[in-house]
C-alpha cells in the first residue's frame, strides 16, 4: 500500500512537473514584418500567426489529414462551390470576448478586400474567383466560391480568425498564445492565451507552456552555440554541417524529419523577350538540351558534398514528404555524361576539344545566377559548373544579392539560367497554379505567356485546370501525376534535390513531434511542454 | 562671406556636406539594382493584380530628389518614414536600436583608447625597447586583421562586439598616443619640474597629461567616426541588434528611408567630429599664438 | 627594426614569388574537385587538406594570394592616381575648385563604403569571366578608396605652391600643366608612394571583409577574402585548425606591408 501510494504520488508530481509551464525559446531569422495574420507572408510573421492565430480547420502535420479546430465540423456543398462550418461553442478570444459567426464573416470580408493585398486572399481568389461569407444561424457560417474548388478546406488552415469589432488583429486572438512584446532585433515574446479553448488530457487547460520567446538571431553559428549552452530549446532547419556536428555530440537531441517539401532546382530563361542572342534561346528552348544538362549533373555528389548526405534526389516538384501528391513512379534523372553527350549530338551539338559547340559553331557558354549567402547553393553551383565543364559547357556562376536576383528573374528577365530553392508551405497543387499555368506570373522559365508556347505547356494547362476544378480526388491525383511526368520529360525546371528537415530538440522538451511539413517543430505547440524549469539565461 | 577658417564657415560647410550626402545616399539606393523589388514577387500565392499594386506602391519613391525633399520635410516634423524591411516607422526603430550601438561603440572607444593610453604610457615611461616593440607589434597585428574577422574572433571567444571595435580603434590610437606622451615627457618644462624634485606621479598627472591630451582629443573625434563605420560589418556578423545590423539588413533590402537616415546619421557623426576637431585645433592654435 | 623590415620584405618577396609561380608550384588546379576526398585533413597529397568540394586548399591559397597580391597593388595604383589628380588640382588652383574637391572628398569619406561597393558590384554584367569580375571588384575598391589620399595630396600641394623651386619655375614662365607635371609631381613622389603603400593593405583587408560578408570575388576563383568565408562556420575551426591558413597568410602579408611602410600616418 505504502509503495503504491508513493508511486502514485511520484507520478502525480512528475505529471505536475511536466506541465509546469515555463518558457520555450527558439530563434527566428529576422524581425516580423507584420503582426496582422492576414498579411503574414514571410517566415517570422507566419510563425507568429501559427502560434497565436485560431483557425477553423487545421492540417495535422503528421497524419496530413484535416482536423476540426474552431469549426466543430464542416461540409463541402454545391459541387465544391460552398463550404458550411458549424462553429465550436463557448469559445472566447484572448481578451474574453465571445467568438461567433460574425467574426468569421468579418475576417473573410477583410481578407478579401482588395486594398489589403493579402497573399492568403490571392490563394482563395486563384482557387475560386470572388469569395463571400455569410452567417448561418447562431453557430453556422457558409463561405461561397464563384467556381468549383477542389480541396478548398485546406485553404482555411492559413486563415486566423480576428474579432469582428474594430481592434488591432494582434490584440485579441483565438490561438494558444498571444503577442506580448517585440524588441527590434532582439526578441518577440508570446504569452499564453488564458482563454484558449482546447483542453488536454484530464481536462487541463492548454497550452502547457506559459510563454514562448522567439529570439531574433540571423547567425546560425551563434544559434547553435546558444542551443549547446542550453539557452534554446529548439533549432529548426539546421545546416547539414551543424547537424552532423551536433549529432556527434548529442545524438539524442537531433532528429532528421526526412525530405522536406522544398526543392532546389535550376531553370533556363525561355522568355522570348530576354536580352541574349537568339542561338542561346534555341538551346534553352530545346527539350533535348535541357534533358542533357539534367543528366550531366551528378545529384548524388550534390547530396553528398553540399548536404553531407542529408537530402534526397529530386525527380520533380513534389517530394516524398507530401504523402498525397507524390508521384512514386518517377525517379531522379540518372547521372550519365555519355547519355548527355548523346542527347546533345541528337540536337546538333558537337564536342570540339574541350568545348561544346552548337550547329552554327557557337561555343556553349551561359551564366548561372543564384542568391549570395546560401552555402549549399554556392556549392551546388560550383558542382554544376564542374559537371558541365566535363561535357564541354562553360558555366559562369554568379551569386548575386537577393534583391537584384529577384529583379532579374521577375522583372527585367536579364539572366540566362537561375539556381534557386523555394520553400513550399502548401501540400495541395492548387497553391502552384501560378507556377504551372503558362499564363502564371510565376511560370519561372517564361512568365505570363499569352498562349502556351509549346504543346506540352498547353497539356499542363489543361491538366492543371482539371485538377483544380474536379471534385474527384482520384482524377485530381491522376492529373497532377501526369503533370509531374511531363515536367520530368521536358525538364523546364531541372529539379536537383529535396533537402532533409534537420532539427534539434532539447531533451527537456516533451511531445514535440518534428514533421517534414512546416512548421516542422511546433505544429502541435499547445501539447508541447517542458520537463525541467526553463534553462538559465546568461544575459 | 565668412572667412574660410571661421567657425561659421566650417559649420555651414558641414551642413552642406550633410545635405548632399543624404541626397547621394538616396540616389545610390535608387540606382542600385533591385530597388523597389519586393520579395513577395517570388511568392506563388500572389496574383498578378496584387503584385502590380505592390509594385505601384513601390514606384512612389522612384525619383530620388522628390523622395529626398519629402524625406527632409518629414524629418522636419520628426517623421523619418517607414521601413519596408522591418515593417516599422524608422524613428522608433532607430530609437530602439541606438542604445545598443552607442553602448557597443562607447565600450569599444573606451576600451581601445584606455588600452592605447596605458600601453603608450608604459612604453614611453619605461623607455625600454622591448616594451615598445611588444606594444608596436600588438598594435600592428590588430591593424592587419580585417574587422569582419575581428568580429568573428570575438564571437569565437565569446567577447562582446565592443571588443572588436576596441581592436579596430586601438592600433590607430596607439602610435599617436605614444608620440604625444613621449614628446610631453621630453618637454623642457617637464624636465624642469622633475629637476625641481616634483614627484613622478605629480609630474605625470599635472604636466605630462595636460600637454599630451589636447591633440589626442582631436583624434578621438576621428576615432568616433571610425568606430561607427566599423560597427556595420561587426554588428552584422555578431548579430548585435543595433544600428549597424539595421543598416546592413536595410542595404540588402534596399530600404530607402532607413538607408538615408543611416547615411545622414553617419555623416552627422563624421562631420560634427571633424568640425569639433577643427574647432579644437583652432582653439589650440589661438592659445599657442 | 632594420632586420625586421628586411625579414618583412623577404617574406613579401617570397609570397609574391610563390603565388606568381602558382601555376608551377601549386600541386593542382585551384578549381579541380577531388569529390571523394572532401574535407580531408592535411596529408602528403593535400598538404593543407581539402575544402567541402574536395579542392586542394594549398593550390587555392596560392592562386588566391596571387589574385590578391596582383589586384590590390593595381587598385592602389589607380586610387593613388585619382587622388593625385584631384588633390593636385584642388591644392594648386585653390578657390572654388579646392572647395568643391574638399566637399567631394568629405562626401566620399562619409558615405557608407560598404553600400557603395554593394551597389556598384550589383551593376556589373553577368556574362563576364570570373577574372574580369575579379578585376572589376578591385577597380571598384579604387573608385571609392581615393578620398583620403586626395586630402593628403591636396595639403602637400597647397604647401608646395609657395616653395622656392615652384615660385622660381613660375617666375620663369612655366605654364600650369607643365608646372604640375614636371615640377610638382616629382616633388610629390614621396607622398604618393606613401599613399600607395598605405592603400595596398587597406584594399587587401577590404576585399577580405567583402569575402567574409559573402560579397567578394565569386567562385570558383579563390581570393584571400573568399577563402576566409569558410571561417564563418567558426565552430569548425577547432576540428580543422588548418582552415586558418588563409587568415594567417593575410595577416602576415598585411603585417609585413605595415612593417615596410611603418611610420606612415595610420589614420589615413
Amino acid at each position: 500500500m505504502g509503495i503504491a501510494r508513493t508511486a502514485f504520488l511520484l507520478a502525480g508530481a512528475m505529471g505536475a512537473y511536466a506541465q509546469s509551464g515555463g518558457e520555450l525559446r527558439f530563434c527566428v531569422r529576422a524581425d516580423p514584418k507584420t503582426l496582422d495574420p492576414l498579411l503574414a507572408e514571410e517566415e517570422v510573421s507566419e510563425t507568429i500567426r501559427y502560434l497565436t492565430g485560431g483557425v477553423l480547420i487545421r492540417l495535422n502535420r503528421q497524419t496530413q489529414r484535416l482536423e476540426p479546430e474552431l469549426a466543430a465540423s464542416w461540409k463541402v456543398a454545391n459541387n465544391a462551390r460552398q463550404i458550411d462550418f458549424e462553429l465550436r461553442r463557448n469559445v472566447h478570444f484572448s481578451d474574453g470576448a465571445p467568438f461567433g459567426p460574425a467574426d468569421v464573416v468579418a475576417t473573410i470580408r477583410r481578407m478579401m478586400s482588395p486594398g489589403l493585398q493579402s497573399g492568403i486572399a490571392d490563394s482563395f481568389r486563384s482557387a475560386g474567383g470572388e469569395v463571400t461569407a455569410r452567417a448561418n444561424g447562431a453557430n453556422g457560417v457558409s463561405v461561397f466560391f464563384s467556381t468549383p474548388v477542389a480541396g478548398l478546406e485546406l485553404l482555411f488552415d492559413q486563415v486566423a480568425i480576428s474579432p469582428a469589432r474594430p481592434a488591432p488583429p494582434e490584440s485579441a486572438v483565438l490561438g494558444p498564445f498571444q503577442f506580448a512584446e517585440h524588441k527590434s532585433g532582439q526578441y518577440v515574446l508570446l504569452k499564453r492565451n488564458l482563454n484558449y479553448w482546447k483542453t488536454g488530457a484530464g481536462g487541463k487547460r492548454l497550452p502547457n507552456l506559459d510563454s514562448i520567446r522567439l529570439d531574433i538571431q540571423a547567425n546560425r553559428e551563434i544559434e547553435l552555440l546558444r542551443y549547446r549552452r542550453g539557452e534554446l530549446h529548439l533549432v529548426d532547419k539546421m545546416e547539414p554541417e551543424a547537424f552532423e556536428r551536433l549529432s556527434k555530440e548529442a545524438p539524442a537531441s537531433v532528429r532528421n524529419a526526412g525530405p522536406s517539401l522544398d526543392a532546389e532546382f535550376l531553370w533556363f530563361n525561355q522568355s522570348p523577350d530576354a536580352e541574349f542572342p537568339a542561338y542561346k534561346k534555341r538551346w534553352f528552348q530545346s527539350g533535348l538540351f535541357r534533358r542533357a544538362v539534367s543528366a550531366a549533373i551528378n545529384r548524388d555528389d550534390v547530396i553528398r558534398l553540399a548536404y553531407r548526405g542529408y537530402a534526397h534526389g529530386a525527380a520533380g516538384p513534389v517530394s516524398a514528404a507530401n504523402k498525397l501528391w507524390f508521384n512514386a513512379r518517377l525517379s531522379p534523372p540518372r547521372f550519365d555524361p555519355q547519355v548527355a553527350l548523346k542527347l546533345l549530338q541528337q540536337d546538333g551539338f558537337r564536342l570540339e576539344g574541350n568545348s561544346l559547340r552548337d550547329r552554327e559553331g557557337n561555343a556553349v557558354e551561359w551564366s548561372l545566377i543564384t542568391n549570395a549567402g546560401s552555402k549549399p547553393r554556392a556549392q551546388i553551383g560550383t558542382i554544376v559548373q564542374e559537371d558541365l565543364r566535363k561535357i564541354g559547357i562553360r558555366v559562369n556562376f554568379l551569386p548575386l544579392e537577393f534583391q537584384s536576383l529577384i529583379e532579374r528573374i521577375t522583372r527585367t528577365q536579364q539572366y540566362e539560367a537561375c539556381l534557386l530553392g523555394l520553400t513550399n508551405l502548401d501540400i495541395d497543387p492548387n497553391s502552384q497554379m501560378n507556377v504551372w499555368m503558362s499564363s502564371g506570373t510565376h511560370h519561372a522559365w517564361n512568365p505570363g505567356e499569352s498562349k502556351p508556347a509549346t504543346a506540352w505547356e498547353a497539356q499542363i494547362d489543361q491538366l492543371m485546370e482539371l485538377q483544380h476544378t474536379s471534385v474527384d480526388q482520384a482524377a485530381r491525383k491522376r492529373a497532377f501525376d501526369r503533370i509531374q511526368e511531363i515536367v520530368s520529360e521536358e525538364q523546364p525546371i531541372i529539379y536537383l534535390v529535396h533537402p532533409d528537415v534537420l532539427v534539434a530538440v532539447s531533451p527537456s522538451v516533451r511531445d514535440a513531434l518534428p514533421s517534414p511539413l512546416p512548421p516542422h517543430l511546433y505544429w502541435n505547440i499547445e501539447n508541447v511542454s517542458l520537463a525541467a524549469p526553463a534553462p538559465g539565461r546568461k544575459d | 562671406m565668412p572667412s574660410r577658417r571661421s567657425p561659421v564657415w566650417l559649420i555651414g560647410r558641414g551642413i552642406a556636406i550633410l545635405l548632399i550626402s543624404g541626397l547621394a545616399g538616396a540616389t545610390l539606393v535608387r540606382l542600385a539594382p533591385g530597388f523597389g523589388v519586393d520579395e513577395r514577387s517570388l511568392d506563388a500565392r500572389f496574383s498578378a493584380p496584387t503584385l502590380a499594386s505592390i509594385a505601384r506602391a513601390n514606384e512612389r519613391d522612384r525619383n530620388p530628389l522628390t523622395f529626398y525633399l519629402g524625406f527632409l520635410k518629414g524629418l522636419f516634423h520628426g517623421d523619418l518614414g517607414r521601413s519596408a524591411v522591418f515593417g516599422q516607422p524608422v524613428g522608433p526603430l532607430i530609437r530602439e536600436r541606438a542604445p545598443t550601438t552607442i553602448r557597443t561603440v562607447l565600450e569599444g572607444l573606451i576600451l581601445g583608447w584606455c588600452a592605447a593610453l596605458v600601453l603608450a604610457t608604459a612604453a614611453a615611461v619605461s623607455r625600454r625597447a622591448v616594451v615598445l616593440a611588444v606594444a608596436m607589434a600588438f598594435s600592428g597585428s590588430l591593424l592587419s586583421i580585417p574587422s569582419a574577422l575581428l568580429a568573428t574572433v570575438c564571437l569565437l571567444l565569446q567577447l562582446s562586439p565592443g571588443t572588436a571595435i576596441a581592436a579596430v580603434v586601438f592600433p590607430r590610437a596607439f602610435p599617436h598616443a605614444y608620440e604625444q606622451v613621449r614628446a610631453a615627457l621630453a618637454a623642457p618644462y617637464v624636465l624642469m619640474a622633475r629637476a625641481r624634485g616634483l614627484a613622478r606621479t605629480r609630474v605625470f598627472l599635472f604636466h605630462v597629461i595636460p600637454a599630451a591630451l589636447p591633440p589626442l582629443v582631436a583624434l578621438v573625434g576621428v576615432s568616433v567616426t571610425l568606430a561607427f563605420g566599423a560597427s556595420i560589418p561587426i554588428e552584422a556578423l555578431a548579430d548585435s541588434p543595433g544600428l549597424g545590423q539595421m543598416a546592413w539588413r536595410a542595404a540588402l533590402g534596399r530600404d530607402l528611408p532607413v538607408l538615408v537616415s543611416v547615411t545622414l546619421l553617419l555623416t552627422v557623426i563624421a562631420v560634427s567630429s571633424n568640425v569639433a576637431a577643427d574647432l579644437i585645433i583652432m582653439h589650440l592654435q589661438r592659445r599657442t599664438a | 627594426m632594420k632586420l625586421l623590415r628586411k625579414l618583412a620584405v623577404g617574406f613579401l618577396v617570397l609570397v609574391a614569388g610563390l603565388s606568381l609561380a602558382a601555376g608551377f608550384v601549386a600541386p593542382y588546379d585551384y578549381a579541380r574537385q577531388f569529390r571523394d576526398h572532401s574535407n580531408a585533413p592535411p596529408s602528403h597529397a593535400f598538404p593543407l587538406g581539402t575544402d567541402d568540394l574536395g579542392r586542394d586548399r594549398l593550390s587555392r591559397l596560392l592562386a588566391g594570394s596571387r589574385i590578391s597580391l596582383l589586384c590590390a597593388p593595381a587598385a592602389a595604383m589607380a586610387a593613388t592616381a585619382i587622388a593625385a589628380a584631384i588633390g593636385m588640382a584642388a591644392g594648386y588652383f585653390g578657390g572654388w575648385l579646392d572647395e568643391t574637391a574638399t566637399v567631394l572628398t568629405d562626401l566620399f569619406l562619409s558615405l557608407p563604403w560598404l553600400f557603395v561597393l554593394l551597389t556598384l558590384r550589383a551593376l556589373l554584367p553577368l556574362n563576364i569571366t570570373p577574372w574580369a569580375s575579379t578585376a572589376a571588384t578591385f577597380l571598384l575598391l579604387a573608385a571609392v578608396g581615393w578620398a583620403s589620399g586626395a586630402r593628403v595630396v591636396r595639403a602637400s600641394v597647397a604647401e608646395m605652391r609657395f616653395a622656392g623651386s615652384i615660385l622660381h619655375a613660375r617666375a620663369c614662365g612655366c605654364s600650369g600643366a607643365r608646372l604640375l607635371c614636371f615640377h610638382l609631381l616629382p616633388n610629390l613622389r614621396p607622398v604618393l608612394s606613401a599613399q600607395f603603400w598605405i592603400l595596398v593593405p587597406v584594399f587587401l583587408l577590404t576585399e577580405a571583409n567583402l569575402g567574409l560578408l559573402g560579397l567578394g570575388i565569386t567562385e570558383p576563383v579563390p581570393s584571400l577574402g573568399n577563402l576566409l568565408a569558410d571561417l564563418q562556420n567558426y565552430q569548425r575551426i577547432q576540428e580543422a585548425p588548418w582552415m586558418l591558413t588563409p587568415a594567417l597568410l593575410l595577416f602576415l602579408i598585411v603585417a609585413s606591408l605595415h612593417f615596410v611602410v611603418s611610420g606612415r600616418d595610420t589614420w589615413e
